[in-house]
């Protein structure tokens, strides 16, 4: 009896001494599968975003231009990291009416604060997509519009150093200004 | 019995194998999330992608149809504007819940055919397992029923059925996207004679009695008078009793009528009075030629045709037509300089000339000049005729992207 209970005690230490070696080693480990798995999620939300870019922005640019009614307005106007999207694709009887005044007729799209951000009417600008550094458009070849994006993490990678903001291109086809051999007085 | 040292090591490997399991169905999670909803994007931008083709498709099939036989269906008979969505190939709801490979439409108004025969019955199926679905529609200027303006609707809608199918929610929701555009098929050269003179003063030189201008039912020449005109004079005095017999139409010889009236009063023509219009058709035609084979050819310096040419022949400057040159379908002669025929050179179809001055506000007329020599010949064909126009392609007036909550 007396003998079992001095084992029981060196052999409790040893338990404890190599548990903590084992819990040390599993929480190190742990610590960096958090570290990936946080490093993933902020690479992912990343491409998510330029994922959702082309099919936010070829809804709006693609039918800029619509102006059946021949209105004294421009149908995009490109300034520095900034675009301006006139189409009248709606009215009160469902078909464009020669106004400018449903939502998403007349809409600015530019990027502040790390967000591309969308201004519809006479609205404020609100957040479109997140983490978008830099936002520029080329409509040097109209009607082809060339938009770049650059898309950021919404924080730093930890642990990792290097650049990985994501840059991507797209170009858009304006279909309203599509050549026509006849003139498209509205008769 | 047991050692609690043993009940130790068991628990700690419990935990260890719980903490790595959640951690790996963690990520597992996340990477499946991103993975649909990168799916998912990819499929509403194919469905965007495949209406875009629809309207592609319209495109290309408008000039060939009759619109007003198209509007009403093969039955014939419109079936009216009851459904809000009427334009539509199919309503939003129904496009989003449908297994779009069973789809069956309520009604045949609109759907693309040609000859009698429909087209795309059950839509078109592309790579990918997607579809587009077409139907055409009046313009709301006018009625469902029938069409006068030659402007049309097409509405195509492109689906993707969603491939994705979740355990906890079985329902189908495809991915659709539906867009209209606006078409103007143009028939302002559909000329009403095989040789028909737009402006108010000509010079004529026929030199030999075998020449043939034959209308059949229609008259030989019609005239059309910007202004104040002289043309009809002008032709009348230089032709001679023999030679006046060489122009026919509806039985009759010299067959020549004056069809302003019937230019001015009809819409689809009223745009060739204006000078926007030819302003814009002759500094766009240089990007829209097929060459000098068929199709749509043009001469901006004129020149000499001694072969055959089917389709719309454009000339500015001195056109010459000898030895046996023929052309089927329309010849349009703009612009000074003449148009000669000469020896056994034939048309048919059908003669356009004009020779205005669209610098201004207003339309001017300058003179026209036509010589002809040997015995070419102008015959009336108006199968010739609607074939050389189906070359034109439709005006697109509006393009534009509907969503659910906008679309009637």
């Amino acid at each position: 009896m007396q003998k079992n209970k001095g084992f029981s005690l060196v052999e409790m230490m040893i338990a404890l001494l190599i548990s903590t070696i084992l819990f040390l080693a599993f929480f190190s480990i742990v610590s960096q599968f958090q570290i990936w798995s946080s490093n993933l999620n902020l690479l992912m939300e990343r491409d998510a975003n330029v994922w959702l870019a082309p099919l936010l922005l070829s809804r709006w640019i693609t039918p800029a231009g619509n102006n059946r009614w021949n209105q004294n307005w421009s149908g995009v106007a490109v300034q520095t990291g900034r675009i301006e999207i006139n189409s009248d694709i709606h009215g009160p009887q469902g078909f464009p009416d020669s106004e400018l005044s449903a939502s998403f007729e007349a809409l600015v799209l530019r990027c502040s604060k790390s967000n591309l951000r969308v201004k519809s009417g006479s609205g404020s600008f609100q957040p479109l997509i997140k983490n978008i550094a830099d936002f520029e458009v080329d409509s040097e070849n109209m009607p082809l519009i060339s938009v770049r994006l650059k898309a950021v993490t919404d924080r730093p990678l930890f642990v990792l150093t290097e650049n990985l903001s994501e840059s991507t291109e797209f170009l858009f086809f304006l279909r309203n200004y599509r050549l026509n051999l006849f003139s498209e007085d509205p008769r | 019995m047991m050692s609690p040292a043993r009940g130790f090591s068991l628990i700690t490997a419990i935990m260890l194998v719980l903490l790595m399991t959640s951690l790996a169905l963690f990520l597992h999670l996340r990477i499946t999330t991103q993975w649909k909803m990168a799916t998912n994007v990819e499929s509403q931008l194919y469905s965007l992608v495949l209406a875009e083709n629809g309207i592609e498709y319209a495109r290309t099939l408008l000039p060939h149809v009759e619109l007003n036989s198209l509007l009403q269906g093969l039955d014939g008979e419109h079936s009216g504007t009851h459904d809000p969505e009427w334009r539509s190939p199919m309503p939003f709801r129904e496009a989003r819940r449908i297994d779009p490979s069973a789809w069956i439409p309520s009604s045949d108004d609109g759907l693309p055919a040609y000859n009698t025969q429909s087209l795309l019955a059950k839509g078109y199926r592309a790579e990918g397992n997607g579809y587009f679905f077409l139907r055409f529609s009046n313009n709301p200027e006018e009625t469902a029923e029938y069409d006068e303006d030659h402007i049309v609707l097409v509405r195509s809608l492109g689906i993707v059925p969603n491939q994705l199918r979740d355990p906890f929610f079985p329902e189908v929701r495809n991915n659709v996207a539906l867009i209209e555009a606006r078409f103007r098929q143009e028939r302002v050269f559909s000329v009403p004679s095989p040789l028909t003179l737009f402006g108010d003063s000509g010079f004529f030189d026929w030199q030999d009695e075998q020449f043939s201008v034959e209308g059949g039912e229609e008259f030989g020449v019609s005239l059309v008078s910007v202004s104040q005109s002289t043309l009809y004079q002008n032709l009348v005095d230089s032709l001679s009793i023999a030679q006046q017999e060489r122009i026919r139409g509806q039985g009759a010889a010299p067959s020549i009528r004056d069809a302003s009236p019937a230019y001015i009063s009809e819409r689809i023509y009223q745009s060739l009075f204006k000078p926007d219009f030819w302003n814009h058709f002759l500094a766009q035609l240089p990007k829209f030629v097929d060459g000098l084979t068929g199709g749509i050819a043009f001469l901006p310096d004129g020149g000499v045709l001694q072969t055959s040419f089917s389709g719309i022949l454009v000339a500015r400057g001195d056109l010459i037509l000898q030895d046996r040159a023929e052309v089927e379908g329309l010849l349009l002669h703009l612009g000074a300089g003449s148009l000669v025929l000469k020896d056994e050179a034939e048309i048919a179809g059908g003669v356009w000339m004009s020779n205005l001055d669209s610098t201004g506000e207003v339309l001017k007329s300058r003179p026209l000049s036509l010589r002809v020599s040997g015995s070419p010949a102008i015959r009336y064909d108006r199968a010739a005729i609607r074939k050389a126009l189906t070359y034109f392609p439709p005006t697109q007036l509006g393009w534009r992207i509907l969503f659910p909550e906008t679309v009637q």
